[in-house]
């Protein structure tokens, strides 16, 4: 009896579950037999995205003036137990669609919010330059609420910025960092438009552009930046986005440990930063002699570093994370419409083990890829 | 036999994922996560009432922006997702889907 309904319940839900080593972040099971129908259920969702599309479409364009509607962007989650479907507001995303007309312009989106700096900049022009929009965003705190939150902002921002001072160059890698991106999130009761409902926060986001340092440090601070690099080298070296896309973005969650580094640590609360890699045109030397030294994960609250995972796990996660973007990429190419999938990203995140999966309701991003035609 | 039965009741109790269903999943505010399948037509629907909502909202503010600001907007997202007529699963869940229409110049 047991058997029979764990079988339908087996049948009912394989459609929407993922592989279970596509989720599960201490999992290492190899299951990829239900691949097919997740693929027939993958095609159904996107069949409703882009009936929505087409079915809005004349409806939305109607009275814009100078307007066009050029596309909407939505959103898909995976639960804690391997389900996959549309995402909702209060949710963490695993993948994000950007959806566009075949034959619209696909510019790269301007965003009016990003506050540029740069790590080579002096202290108190960081400051001066992050002081106005910092304000605006705290202007609903009473005196001693600003007082305090204005001194924790500089106090961070000022700790991100000797770290990304730091960053060593690197001749060997095939990735670099390029810049490192800071979301600051408060919540603010009068939003932009008066669009209150749709919106509770405000977010501003901090873009430094990283220029390498040429002095190689004495100490340890960007032990993990060097880290990533060499491995997001070795794990991507042979690895080529496929069904017409091309990998434009790669990112890796970093956050600040009490050392005043840069530091893999698990990333939880509102100030977590991004690294951004570029590829370079450089070969990867073979012949390098990359470290073989774990990472470490930093526990804060006891101030001690956990036991290590391995770079073997480490590279071999980013390479099937970017094999998993390429499956989905082949969902995404198989629509055949006006509108198409233009752009999208995806997410993953990794065990105090090592293991990669996509991101899901209870984990924070760690590496996102971003694909676009 | 008494365990068959008390699974049984179980699977009962529970909300019963089906083959030809769509998936919602989401937190509720306490960070508890939400998981609620409806049929795809149902999601269809939604998401053309909620483009309509996001439409009339969009209209406001780009009249508003144009007679207002010295700064010229290229581009215009909104919506993350229209709650009650035109949200998704039981209303008590919350449960909005995430979908933000574009506008361009």
């Amino acid at each position: 009896m047991k058997t029979i309904i764990l079988a339908l319940i087996m049948t009912c839900t394989s459609a929407q579950q993922l592989p279970t080593d596509w989720y599960t972040e201490d999992g290492n099971e190899k299951n990829n037999a239900n691949l097919s129908e997740l693929a027939l259920y993958m095609d159904k969702i996107l069949s409703v995205q882009k009936d929505v599309l087409i079915q809005s479409h004349k409806d939305i364009q109607k009275d814009l003036g100078e307007w066009k509607f050029a596309g909407q962007k939505t959103d898909l989650a995976v639960s804690k137990s391997g389900l996959f479907g549309f995402s909702a507001v209060k949710g963490t995303s695993a993948i994000e669609l950007s959806w566009s007309k075949i034959d619209t312009n696909k510019s790269e989106e301007p965003n009016a919010s990003v506050v540029e700096l740069n790590s080579e900049m002096n202290e108190s022009d960081v400051l001066a330059t992050v002081r106005p929009f910092y304000k605006v965003l705290l202007k609903n705190n009473r005196e001693n609420e600003f007082a305090h939150n204005s001194r924790n902002f500089e106090d961070h921002v000022l700790r991100y910025h000797r770290a990304l001072k730091q960053v060593s160059k690197l001749n060997d890698t095939q990735y670099v960092a390029d810049k490192f991106q800071l979301d600051m999130s408060v919540s603010y009761s009068s939003p932009l438009f008066g669009l209150t409902r749709l919106s509770g926060d405000t977010r501003m986001r901090l873009e430094w552009k990283i220029i390498p340092s040429s002095l190689k440090s004495d100490n340890d601070d960007q032990e993990v930046v060097r880290k990533i690099l060499e491995d997001v080298s070795i794990a991507l070296e042979n690895a080529t986005p496929k069904e017409g896309y091309k990998l434009k973005k790669i990112s890796i969650g970093l956050g600040l440990s009490k050392k005043n580094l840069l530091s893999f640590t698990k990333i939880k609360g509102d100030i977590a930063g991004s690294l951004f890699l570029k590829k370079t045109k450089a070969k990867l030397n073979v012949e390098s002699d990359f470290g073989d030294e774990d990472y470490q994960w930093l526990n804060e609250e006891e101030n001690k570093f956990l036991p290590l995972f391995k770079r073997s796990k480490f590279r071999k996660g980013i390479k099937k994370s970017f094999e998993m973007t390429n499956w989905f990429s082949k969902q995404f190419k198989k629509q055949q419409s006006l509108w198409e999938i233009g752009k999208f990203k995806t997410s993953y995140t990794i065990s105090y083990s090592g293991f990669f999966g996509l991101a899901n309701t209870s984990s924070n991003s760690s590496v996102s890829f971003e694909f676009s035609k | 036999m008494k365990n068959s039965i008390v699974l049984m009741a179980g699977l009962l109790s529970m909300p019963l994922i089906q083959a030809n269903g769509i998936i919602v999943i989401g937190n509720k505010s306490n960070g508890e996560e939400i998981v609620y399948e409806t049929k795809a037509e149902k999601v269809t629907k939604a998401l053309i009432e909620a483009n309509f909502l996001n439409k009339e909202l969009a209209l406001e503010v780009l009249e508003k922006n144009s007679s207002q600001s010295s700064w010229k907007l290229s581009q215009f997202t909104i919506g993350l997702g229209v709650e009650g007529e035109a949200g998704i699963g039981p209303w008590n869940l919350g449960l909005a889907i995430k979908q933000r229409l574009v506008f361009k110049r």
